[in-house]
């Protein structure tokens, strides 16, 4: 056993693991068995109406089916919302990661077993004193981790809430020593189409890119990301490390991060670059700015109980107003959406 | 169908296909699986989907009479209704799952979302196709019906444009190029009746026109 792997687990007294207590370690073989009793299940959905199927919500089983994963232990935080969690069934076969296929459940059937997240790199360059890159196992000591459990709202109208383990970006933020001429981050993410079959289409301009002002990046919320569910981050949800800002919608938390970079202009970012008019640079969640196609009144929550469970009135910067609506003073957001 | 022919074994068959994701969806639903973490988008989108799918084969059910003969014809009632009582479903299942029923909510929709109206008007016209299929309704409009039914090809255009504008909003347009390559390549079809007329198509379509003379064949 590594010592770090060793360390690793005396000082997990395993809040996290208590919660969330999957299997530790999946082999390749157990991956192929279960992707093969997976696709099965599908093909008997499929049968039943190929239009209709869907992953099942039997996927239980799949979680012996994603690509190796290790436990990772974090401290409680203050950020812990009290709603009831995610299945971490729904959370890891719904979601939109569009390198891996435009379908919602695409990632969990494409990203697995293709992306290759070990060895990772993670360059931190730009307007910085001390542009450096990153292993993941870097990251890993670079501060205490944390498990936080934020509200995720997409700008289609759904939403989770899913216990993130990771430290505040502000952490790698300050380690870089960003100059003064930096006034925003630009983030970016693997684009490689050996491994991302969804590279094939031309929906986004790849590789996806994203970017925060830099006191947003700063903000005590804004999380790198390197786990859910008391185990590191599974491919499809942008494993090994990736980026989550809960009071914007998640396309703004971008995934498997390779490029961190300190800019002085504010960058492009994919969605806003392929339709400006529906997305904007902030796009914080606000109920009362209205998507072209749909209202963002309301939200789905993912797992509500009924079939005919109302949808759940959208909190302004989804809940976080609190926290965050200082850095917002004075902007029009309906302009700045 | 426009004549009183008995249903045979053809138009059971085509009414069960039909009827298929129907019961797939009862059982789905009731089952609790297969409609994914969020069954409410899977009902609204699956429904979306069957309809613009049956449409299409409706539309194109002149060309299936032409190759597999007439009798295909005669099934084409029974298809339509499916086409529009799914079509209903996918509006109440978005009336239901989008808004909750409240429709204050659904009316600023119809207003602000193009992709909303136009998939309403593409239902109020499904609905006046259905209500005048029947028999006394052919024979009370006359030479209107058949002006009137020519509305599908309205239907279908408006169909895909529903589904271009809703896959606009991911730029996702990979769908909505195989639907609306489907639908041309039907309208060319049918807009060569000559070719098909000529001798690749022996007696069977004289049978077929002989046995369903009013069929428009646009």
């Amino acid at each position: 056993m590594s010592p770090r792997r060793a360390d690793r687990q005396r000082r997990g007294d395993d809040l996290a693991a208590q919660i969330t207590p999957y299997a530790l370690w999946r082999d390749r073989r157990q991956f192929l068995q279960a992707s093969g009793a997976a696709a099965a299940r599908l093909a008997g959905a499929a049968a039943l109406s190929a239009v209709m199927a869907s992953p099942s919500r039997a996927v239980g089983a799949t979680k012996d089916a994603l690509t190796p994963v290790r436990p990772l232990t974090a401290r409680p935080s203050r950020w812990v919302s009290m709603e009831k969690q995610t299945r971490w069934e729904d959370a890891t076969t719904y979601n939109n990661f569009y390198e891996f296929g435009t379908q919602k459940s695409d990632p969990a059937r494409n990203a697995p077993g293709r992306l290759k997240m070990d060895p990772w790199r993670l360059v931190v360059d730009g307007l910085v004193a001390r542009p450096q890159t990153f292993g993941v196992d870097d990251l890993l000591k670079l501060s205490p981790l944390e498990e936080r459990v934020y509200r995720l709202r997409c700008v289609e109208g759904w939403s989770m809430v899913i216990p993130w383990i990771g430290y505040s970006l502000s952490a790698l933020i300050q380690r870089v020593q960003p100059l003064g001429s930096a006034k925003y981050v630009a983030f970016t993410t693997l684009a490689d189409s050996q491994q991302m079959p969804g590279l094939r289409s031309d929906v986004l301009d790849w590789p996806y890119h994203e970017g925060l002002r830099l006191d947003e990046a700063n903000h005590a919320l804004t999380l790198l990301c390197f786990g859910a569910y008391g185990q590191t981050l599974l491919a499809q949800n942008g494993g090994p490390v990736r980026l989550v800002v809960p009071w914007k919608y998640g396309f703004k938390s971008a995934k498997s991060l390779v490029r961190i970079s300190f800019v002085e202009n504010q960058p492009e970012c994919s969605w806003n670059v392929s339709a400006p008019q529906e997305y904007g640079f902030y796009s914080n969640v606000n109920p009362g700015v209205a998507h072209r196609r749909w209202s963002q009144a309301t939200e789905r929550r993912i797992g509500d109980d009924s079939l005919f469970a109302p949808r759940r009135p959208t909190l302004m910067f989804n809940g976080y107003a609190e926290a965050v609506e200082g850095l917002y003073a004075g902007m029009d957001l309906r302009r700045f959406y | 169908m426009h004549r009183d022919s008995a249903p045979n074994g053809l138009w059971w068959a085509l009414f069960l296909w039909a009827s298929l994701p129907g019961w797939a969806l009862v059982v789905q639903a009731m089952g609790g699986f297969g409609l994914g973490p969020n069954p409410q988008e899977s009902i609204i989108r699956g429904f979306g989907q069957v309809s613009l799918v049956l449409l299409l084969w409706v539309y194109a059910m002149p060309l299936w009479a032409r190759w597999a003969g007439g009798q295909v014809l005669a099934a084409r009632r029974a298809m339509g209704l499916w086409t529009f009582a799914y079509t209903a479903v996918h509006f109440l299942a978005y009336l239901q799952f989008e808004h909750d029923r409240v429709l204050a909510a659904v009316w600023s929709d119809i207003w602000q979302r193009p992709f909303v109206s136009v998939g309403l008007i593409g239902l109020f016209l499904l609905a006046a196709l259905a209500v005048t299929s029947n028999r006394l309704a052919m024979r009370q409009l006359g030479a209107r019906w058949k002006r009137l039914h020519r509305a599908i090809h309205l239907i279908v255009i408006l169909s895909l444009v529903h589904f271009f504008l809703h896959k606009m909003g991911k730029n996702d347009y990979g769908e909505v190029v195989v639907y609306a390559g489907l639908f041309l390549g039907i309208a060319l079809l049918k807009a060569l009746p000559m070719a098909a007329k000529l001798p690749s198509r022996p007696s069977s379509a004289g049978a077929a026109s002989a046995r369903f003379p009013h069929t428009p064949e646009s």
